[in-house]
């Protein structure tokens, strides 16, 4: 390139055409998105799997409250959480295996709201267990205090 | 190709060198720093939604390992409502004499030995097996403070720690004492006295909360120091589980409503469940606590609580109330 342009006149300089210069936007554009891609599938996983595990919790809080007679065993659908209404809890109350047993399903579900996709996920965890009949304890009691 | 090349180059006179001219110099300087910035920014926000995350995870983390080891505690608890007397002490004799098959003399000898003091202390004429029961007291707690007397079976229990009276820490018996409460040296009391313990190297303000304390002891141990007063040998005994904690709240569930307080021995039962409420603040690892002692700013921001977190356990021991029937 240097001897060419010692020996002869330079007209025209030397570059990159057009078609070159799209052609490497294009790949960079390609490459920008699908990092950008992984970084909101990286912190969208990370906002699940915290969410994932606050639930648990929240369920097992709302399963122990409902043991404890804190709220009436009786199904209920997308009850709000009173220290945070972005959670909802549902209850299902079924017949378990046996007379005495009492199935409890707990869901509890919270919205993720995509920052980048401006989408809105819901997430939820289900949690059951099998209770015996608390009326079996209720009329233990009064017995007892029949007495 | 290369010789021509560079024969030509030697041949041909220097006269005007092929370099880059200034705005060619200037354009590549600007889109450098601009790059560069564009870079820099990336990375610290990154660092910034990083480290928040890996924060809430860690908060997330020491509030489950606490609720998780509250509720053990809480589901140990046990409470028997005292209606004969007679019948009791023979079973709590007959249980406390089983409790250590291998060395049964030593078991009585001791056995007396903390019948007396027991005795002594409440300034009655106690037997031993009468303040054996009396002080089972099942839950007794407020909004702050609960304590617990729980029952749980230990391996290799023996009577040797008490005869040689080591500390109230050690187990002698499957009966222990457990308290949750918030140190506190601004506070009086055995939560003042673990609080000033806990300054020594703390992060946050000195006067404001300093984590949330556990003590745990056999039962007729800490029931010992309590009624000596001995808030020194309770404070020794006391640990300071999570620096995190600096507010707890504890409600109590009778069936109908949530109260502030319950008293086992005064209600005659336990409670169906037990709300435990914590605010926490930031969790400083051991590598930013170094850098965390000249930063006055952050120091002033770590005592902000970032989040509430609320755990209700259920007593499994506890009757269904009847009282709205």
């Amino acid at each position: 390139m240097m001897t060419c342009r010692r020996h002869r006149q330079v007209t025209r300089r030397r570059g990159l055409t057009l078609l070159e210069v799209l052609l490497s936007l294009a790949i960079f554009m390609i490459a920008m998105t699908a990092i950008s891609q992984l970084v909101s599938i990286g912190s969208r996983a990370s906002v699940e799997a915290q969410v994932e595990a606050d639930a648990a919790l929240r369920a097992e809080t709302v399963l122990n409250e409902v043991i404890a007679g804190v709220h009436p065993l009786q199904s209920t659908q997308q009850t709000t959480f009173t220290d945070d209404p972005d959670w909802v809890w549902s209850l299902d109350v079924m017949e378990g295996p046996h007379i005495d047993l009492v199935q409890l399903d707990v869901t509890v579900g919270r919205k993720i709201e995509g920052s980048m996709t401006q989408t809105t996920s819901y997430h939820s965890v289900r949690l059951s267990r099998l209770i015996r009949n608390p009326d079996l304890f209720l009329e233990a009691a009064l017995a007892a205090e029949g007495e | 190709m290369s010789r021509r090349r560079i024969n030509s180059l030697r041949t041909a006179s220097p006269r005007r060198r092929s370099a880059f001219t200034l705005l060619e110099v200037l354009v590549a300087l600007a889109l450098s720093v601009l790059l560069i910035t564009a870079v820099y920014s990336a990375i610290s926000l990154y660092v910034r939604v990083t480290t928040d995350e890996h924060n809430q995870l860690e908060r997330s983390r020491v509030a489950r390992a606490l609720f998780r080891q509250i509720s053990t505690d809480i589901q140990s608890v046990v409470f028997r409502i005292q209606e004969d007397a007679e019948e009791e002490l023979t079973d709590e004799t007959l249980a406390a004499g089983g409790a250590d098959d291998s060395s049964g003399s030593a078991a009585t000898g001791s056995e007396s030995a903390a019948a007396t003091t027991f005795g002594a202390a409440t300034d009655q004429e106690t037997t031993g097996a009468e303040a054996l029961i009396n002080s089972s007291i099942g839950v007794i707690g407020d909004a702050q403070k609960i304590t617990l007397h729980l029952n749980r079976p230990a391996r290799g229990a023996t009577y040797q720690p008490v005869l040689a009276a080591t500390e109230i820490t050690a187990r002698c018996s499957d009966l222990q004492s457990i308290t949750y409460f918030l140190a506190n040296p601004s506070m009086g009391g055995l939560e003042g006295e673990v609080g000033q313990r806990a300054v020594q190297g703390s992060l946050g303000t000195e006067s404001g909360p300093q984590g949330l304390a556990r003590l745990a002891g056999d039962r007729f141990a800490v029931d010992y120091a309590d009624v000596q007063a001995d808030i020194e040998t309770l404070a020794a005994a006391a640990q300071i589980i999570a620096p995190e904690v600096i507010a707890l709240q504890f409600e109590y569930f009778d069936g109908l409503t949530w109260l502030e307080t319950w008293d086992s021995a005064a209600v005659g039962r336990l409670p169906n469940a037990i709300a435990i409420t914590i605010g926490m603040r930031r969790v400083v690892s051991d590598a930013e606590r170094r850098e965390f002692q000249y930063d006055s700013a952050a120091r002033a921001a770590f005592d902000e609580v970032l989040e509430y977190r609320r755990h209700v356990v259920a007593l499994p021991l506890s009757t269904p109330s009847t009282e709205g029937l």
